[in-house]
């Protein structure tokens, strides 16, 4: 094995480590602030892939260019989902809240991927630009411009995040309803407000994901895949550490270099999930949670 | 354990004239769907016991389905007397499911949750490679395939796995599995070993998991080895029993029931309407009827009680403004 290769391992390593920390991204928000375990959230970055799809498809918009559009639909969605159902949860004890938000999740999950095989069919589409599979070799190991422009924005995602969590009033609340939703109401934050507008923007990060897997190939059943490697990423980085997931991403975007690399695609997505539920049961919260919650 | 003489005989009365129905009717259309039926009845019973009785959320019964699919099938198609195969069908879902318990169950609910629901996409994607092929039968028992036999065998599995839940949810076993669902803590204190109780519960509830997947493989006569796996296993039985309604006997059958035909009036549609519909129904009664249809027409009496109640109320105060209306 020459030093090129396990380079360019590395660097498909480092892409798809990016592309599974947005992917969890907006799961852990959701999570960490109210307490939902929304598992249609994998399905709802199909949506937002199907955005970016027919954004090109029709106006010819570049799917990184249409991630603002494609954000304020899903941010849109996010709204109405919270309104509509996930609201009704809030009266609900922490532990009631995680196992019906789950519910609803799953209701959720059947009802986006069916509708979508019924609007678009099963068909497998994908968007191509002039830059797909395009890439650029700096001493023999390849770069795709895709994957440089996921890292680019991966980076951009989590510095925005960042501003807004740690520099603002609403982040401020953001945390503090995270931390304890009894004294951060007795504060006079309005957790109503502070939990809508939180999901709806951690629905909104699906939209950046999207843009890239847009890229790739889309159906309306990869919902179930992308939760899977959410979840995974959710649970490595400790559910509902914002700040653990992009390294819980390299991590498993590492482990499953390494596993295509010594068993074989076929088993690339076994071998995640046999860590994940290592991982569970070693160390249930996650390889940066602190708090202990058997 | 006293059992209801009416409730006895209605089930009985059932019964029977599902044993008869395929003799008045002969419609392989019909018998055919029963038998979708009764094995989904099956497979949400299961699901009944791990999930509604017990409380644990478990989105992976399609790695126990399959199991119990993929050894009856391997089994009977080399040979093996047909009860026997079932038999070793239920047994090694049931020793998987030990398995995958013994760690899973210490876990908080939703770590069950997705945790079993890994296992599932583990096992489907392993058979998936492993076995990648078509099961087919020898010719022999393709050239005696009998429907009513399909039919016979999978209405006995259901009649069997209902009793075993309804002996199940009479038992201290099942006394103790509600007291954990309802509350874990108080459970222990009061001496029931939880994690003992959710590792049987789970042990059944595989068991007849298995059982269903068994049903299954003995139906079809041709079949993907990875399809028994396939994730609509795992999800159908946690949707039907919960719209049914779970911790209930009759909430999974109902459900089925619901389901099956749902199932058959959009079958030509794409994409599955039925599971759109279904989803949207489930949402629904996790958001407002958490006990499932079953209780819908307790529900709407209580809501129209209330409402003649309140209309009373408010006109025995109109009559009564300005006297005492001490009365009560």
């Amino acid at each position: 094995m020459t030093a090129e290769t396990v380079a360019q391992i590395l660097i498909y390593a480092v892409i798809n480590g990016a592309l599974y920390g947005l992917m969890a991204l907006g799961l852990s928000l959701v999570y960490g602030v109210m307490r939902y375990l929304n598992i249609a959230h994998g399905s709802l970055i199909m949506l937002g892939a199907y955005g970016s799809f027919w954004l090109f498809h029709y106006w010819g918009i570049d799917p990184f260019a249409s991630i603002p559009l494609t954000m304020v639909g899903l941010f849109a969605i996010g709204v109405i989902l919270y309104i509509a159902m996930f609201s009704f949860l809030t009266r609900f004890p922490e532990r009631e809240r995680i196992k019906n938000s789950l519910l609803i999740g799953f209701g959720l999950l059947l009802i986006l991927d069916n509708s979508a095989t019924l609007l678009w069919t099963s068909d497998e589409r994908s968007v191509t630009t002039f830059y797909t599979g395009a890439s650029f070799s700096i001493s023999g190991v390849f770069l795709p411009y895709i994957g440089l422009l996921t890292i680019g924005l991966a980076l951009i995602v989590v510095f925005c995040l960042y501003l807004l969590l740690t520099k603002t009033y609403f982040g401020k609340s953001i945390r503090a309803a995270a931390q304890n939703s009894d004294s951060a109401s007795l504060m006079g934050i309005n957790l109503g407000w502070t939990y809508l507008v939180s999901f709806a923007i951690g629905i909104a990060l699906a939209a950046v994901p999207a843009a890239t897997i847009s890229l790739a190939v889309i159906n309306p059943g990869i919902g179930i895949g992308l939760l899977c490697k959410a979840l995974i990423v959710v649970v490595l980085a400790g559910m509902g550490s914002i700040g653990g997931v992009f390294v819980a991403g390299q991590l498993l975007g590492i482990l499953e270099a390494a596993a295509v690399f010594s068993i074989g695609t076929a088993y690339r997505e076994v071998f995640g999930l046999i860590v994940f539920l290592i991982v569970l049961l070693v160390r249930p919260q996650g390889l940066f949670g602190k708090k202990l919650e058997m | 354990m006293a059992i209801d003489r009416k409730k006895f005989s209605i089930v009985t009365a059932i019964v029977v004239s599902l044993a008869v129905l395929p003799l008045a009717v002969k419609v392989d259309y019909i018998t055919n769907i029963l038998i979708v039926l009764f094995l989904y009845v099956i497979l949400s019973q299961s699901w009944n016991v791990i999930g509604g009785y017990a409380g644990q959320m478990h989105l992976g019964l399609g790695a126990l389905f399959g199991m119990g699919a993929l050894t009856t099938r391997l089994l009977w198609s080399a040979g093996t007397p047909l009860p026997l195969s079932l038999l070793a069908g239920a047994i090694s879902s049931a020793i998987l499911a030990v398995i995958i318990g013994v760690p899973t169950l210490r876990l908080r609910s939703h770590y069950f949750a997705i945790g079993t629901l890994g296992v599932a996409i583990i096992a489907m994607t392993t058979v998936g490679n492993v076995l990648p092929g078509l099961a087919f039968l020898p010719g022999a028992y393709i050239a005696s395939y009998n429907i009513l036999t399909r039919y016979y065998l999978s209405l006995g599995l259901m009649v069997m796995a209902v009793a075993v839940v309804y002996l199940l949810v009479n038992s201290k076993l099942g006394l103790g599995m509600v007291c954990v669902r309802d509350d874990e803590g108080a459970a222990e204190a009061t001496g029931v070993n939880a994690f003992k109780c959710k590792l049987q519960a789970l042990t059944i509830s595989s068991a007849l998991a298995g059982l269903a997947g068994g049903g299954f493989a003995f139906y079809q006569s041709s079949l993907y080895y990875h399809m028994p796996f396939g994730l609509r296993w795992s999800f159908e039985p946690v949707l039907i029993t919960l719209v049914g309604g779970s911790g209930t006997i009759a909430g999974p059958i109902i459900g089925s029931v619901f389901y099956v035909i749902l199932k058959e009036i959009f079958g030509l549609a794409l994409g599955e309407v039925n599971i759109l519909i279904f989803g949207a129904l489930f949402v629904l009664v996790v958001l407002f009827l958490p006990e499932g249809l079953i209780r819908l027409p307790e529900k709407l009496r209580q809501l129209s009680v209330k409402a003649g109640q309140q209309e009373a109320v408010a006109q025995e105060s109109l009559g009564d403004r300005g006297g005492k209306g001490g009365e009560r």
